[in-house]
């Protein structure tokens, strides 16, 4: 999965481009996890992922828990039909924050 | 470079001591030369000087005396006793001056060796003889020219007297108004010079030749060719004419070439008018030196093979040694053995190779370990994997039918696990005589921390459903159970359902799982909606939506994971719902197992040889009533 992050003030915005899965889960989880520590509202740009795993859904899940500990915000944006089907399968759209 | 340098050195210095030698070589043999001819001269003087001293005692006979004849022979014979290098002589007149009756007036003396002593020999005044007819006086006189001094006589044989090689030296007497009246002789025999002359060699091919150009006459030749030369013309020596001579008392050296061969032609005009002339071959005068510049150039040779061979040895110990140790060690190195130390203590280049040599060969050593180690480490890992799969597998109900007294319900599945080992499982039991219990679960991500929730998940759900709680109660027990200190945030999507056996009522809840497929008597079979509840150790507390329906007779209920839907071809794509739908309509009316074969198989041919990333699980349940 490419990550590209770009900070503006409090804001990190990390977009995301192909799957998220048990091989690039992992890496994600590196990139993301850390912006929590200076910023207090972290947005996933979700257009251009195909598919997520449930190994993606973890990371996400452990985002959204951090997020929660901190008193941050979290958000993931753009979530294809494809992917929002997962999301919306596991549960994981009353749990997260879908725009 | 050295060796260059060295050679031309030597070829120089030997070039200058050649020349220096042959330089010494040539004076040495013109000063034998001149000193032979010294001895000769000494002579020639002795005889000139006592023919002047005789013809004196000659100018005072006619001039002073009464000319007696005792007087006459007086003179000649003290004159020659005391004068032994001459043979004889004596004094002659010319005709009548002594006595107008008398011709020929002389004193003639000799050393006679029977006698032993000198004496007066009277027979040289007769008429027969005739002195004043002789060569020897006529020649004299003529040379003599009416000048005081000497003259000499050609070389002849004297076959009356002494019987040998003479010559004869004469000095004139003058009477007071000039008048030539007569002359003195002194004969040489000149054998013993000739012989003395003749013994001259000072090379083993050189010869002399003594001639008495005036005369035409050669004294000796020495050269070996059998044949004697004494008497002749040196015209007859073609190469005579290529003797050069000085005019005074000094050796002239020339140069010419007889049979081939060079002569160096050491020569001198004696003070007689004779040529003495010694020929030495040039390469004999020199053979000296040439021996000697062999003899050194062999020792140069000898010292210069030795140097090399030194100077290879040298390299041989320093260099090349080295170097064959440095790759019999790599050799040996290549072949496996790492504990070879290549020993080489020099501090040159060859030295730091063999340093190097000897920390990579520790760092390889060291490497190879460290592989050796993990690779053992990934092997005991790998063997453990395999056993945990084993033990997962285990797990799962395996024999069927399982329940073969159990008319009422069909229940077949299968897991097909990934290459990893993953966290999908199904499971069914009965709690009791009337209610069966179905579940499909899948825990997030792979390996064995999924393997290892999956068995908690397992053992948790069956432990609380055996209980006899409902499905969603089962879940949220479990679900807190999970979240606790569950900081990994794994989690697990699980569908339940339990069918009670007597009325088919189904009752289920979803935890986020794939919604499962049903199947009503002869329709198709469908997507069940369900209300998706959370995953399974995602949120605490959450509370599970518990749905039911009541299965009829043929009807069937299809459970899978992910690992259906989702399975890859190689280009990515996802097997997808809808392909899934498709194909188990396919084979919708065959019984479990033949259903589940069919939907691998089908996977099997959309994912086209690529590897299968996650586990596939399948559970088929057919109600079959009372």
């Amino acid at each position: 999965v490419d990550v590209n992050i770009t900070r503006e003030g409090g804001e990190s915005k990390l977009v995301l481009k192909g799957r998220l899965d048990t091989v690039t889960a992992p890496q994600l989880q590196e990139e993301l996890l850390p912006e929590f520590k200076d910023a207090d509202r972290v947005i996933l740009d979700f257009a251009e992922i195909v598919y997520v795993s449930s190994a993606g859904l973890r990371v996400l899940l452990q985002a959204e828990k951090t997020a929660q500990a901190k008193g941050a915000e979290f958000k993931i944006t753009g979530v294809c039909p494809e992917v929002m089907e997962v999301f919306e399968m596991t549960g994981f759209t009353g749990m997260l924050n879908i725009e | 470079v050295f060796f260059v340098v060295l050679v031309i050195a030597f070829a120089v210095y030997s070039g200058n001591a050649t020349k220096t030698y042959r330089e010494l070589r040539t004076n040495e043999f013109s000063m034998t030369i001149a000193y032979e001819s010294e001895r000769v001269e000494k002579i020639i003087a002795e005889m000139e000087r006592n023919a002047i001293d005789l013809a004196l005692a000659g100018y005072h006979f006619f001039e002073f005396s009464d000319q007696t004849d005792a007087l006459g022979e007086s003179i000649s014979i003290k004159n020659f006793s005391a004068f032994p290098a001459a043979v004889g002589g004596g004094i002659w007149f010319e005709p009548y001056v002594i006595n107008d009756e008398i011709k020929r007036v002389c004193f003639y003396a000799f050393f006679d060796e029977n006698m032993g002593k000198v004496r007066h020999d009277p027979d040289f005044q007769t008429e027969e003889y005739d002195y004043l007819t002789q060569m020897w006086y006529v020649q004299i006189k003529e040379r003599l020219e009416g000048r005081s001094g000497t003259a000499w006589t050609e070389p002849y044989y004297d076959d009356t007297g002494t019987l040998s090689h003479m010559t004869t030296v004469g000095s004139g007497i003058y009477d007071k108004s000039g008048h030539f009246v007569g002359m003195s002789t002194v004969d040489w025999r000149i054998e013993d010079m000739i012989e003395r002359l003749s013994s001259i060699k000072p090379t083993e091919n050189s010869f002399v030749l003594v001639v008495s150009p005036r005369d035409d006459y050669i004294l000796t030749y020495t050269r070996q060719d059998g044949i004697s030369y004494a008497g002749f013309s040196p015209d007859i020596l073609d190469w005579y004419g290529e003797i050069e001579f000085n005019n005074d008392d000094s050796v002239n050296i020339s140069t010419f070439v007889l049979d081939g061969i060079e002569y160096t032609a050491f020569s001198r005009m004696l003070s007689n008018g004779w040529l003495f002339s010694a020929e030495v071959p040039t390469d004999e005068i020199f053979s000296e030196i040439e021996e000697q510049n062999n003899r050194f150039t062999l020792i140069f040779v000898v010292l210069f093979i030795a140097m090399m061979v030194l100077t290879i040895i040298l390299i041989s110990q320093f260099v090349n040694r080295p170097i064959k140790k440095l790759i019999t060690g790599v050799t040996e190195l290549g072949e496996g053995n790492l504990d070879k130390k290549i020993e080489i203590d020099s501090r040159d280049e060859v030295g730091m190779l063999a340093q190097s040599f000897n920390k990579m060969t520790v760092d390889l050593k060291n490497s190879i370990e460290q592989q050796a180690r993990e690779h053992a480490e990934k092997e005991r890992m790998g063997a453990e994997l395999n056993i945990a799969r084993q033990i997962q597998e285990s797990m799962l109900p395996c024999i069927f039918p399982p329940y073969p007294d159990r008319t009422e319900f069909n229940i077949f599945a299968t897991m097909l696990p990934a290459k990893e080992v993953g966290g999908d499982f199904y499971d069914f039991y009965l709690i009791d005589e009337d209610r069966l219990a179905v579940v499909i679960a899948d825990v997030s991500g792979k390996g064995v921390p999924s393997a290892l929730f999956m068995v908690i998940t397992k053992i948790l759900i069956k432990s609380n459903a055996m209980q006899g709680k409902p499905p969603s109660e089962v879940f949220e027990t479990v679900n807190t159970l999970l979240c606790e200190n569950n900081e990994t945030s794994m989690f697990v999507t699980a569908f339940m359902g339990v069918l009670d056996i007597p009325s088919g009522r189904f009752t289920y809840t979803n935890a986020g799982h794939n919604p499962p497929l049903i199947k009503r008597k002869n329709a198709n079979y469908e997507y069940l909606k369900t209300k998706a509840g959370f995953v399974l150790g995602g949120l605490e507390g959450f509370t599970y939506t518990q749905e039911e329906l009541t299965l009829e007779t043929g009807d069937a209920v299809y459970l899978y994971t992910d690992g259906v839907t989702e399975a890859m071809d190689p280009e990515n794509r996802l097997f997808t719902d809808e392909k899934l739908l498709d194909t188990i309509n396919m084979s919708k009316e065959t019984d479990q197992q033949a259903l589940l074969e069919h939907i691998k198989n089908e996977i099997d041919s959309f994912a086209d040889g690529a590897e299968q990333a996650d586990d596939i699980t399948m559970l088929a349940l057919t109600y079959l009533g009372r």
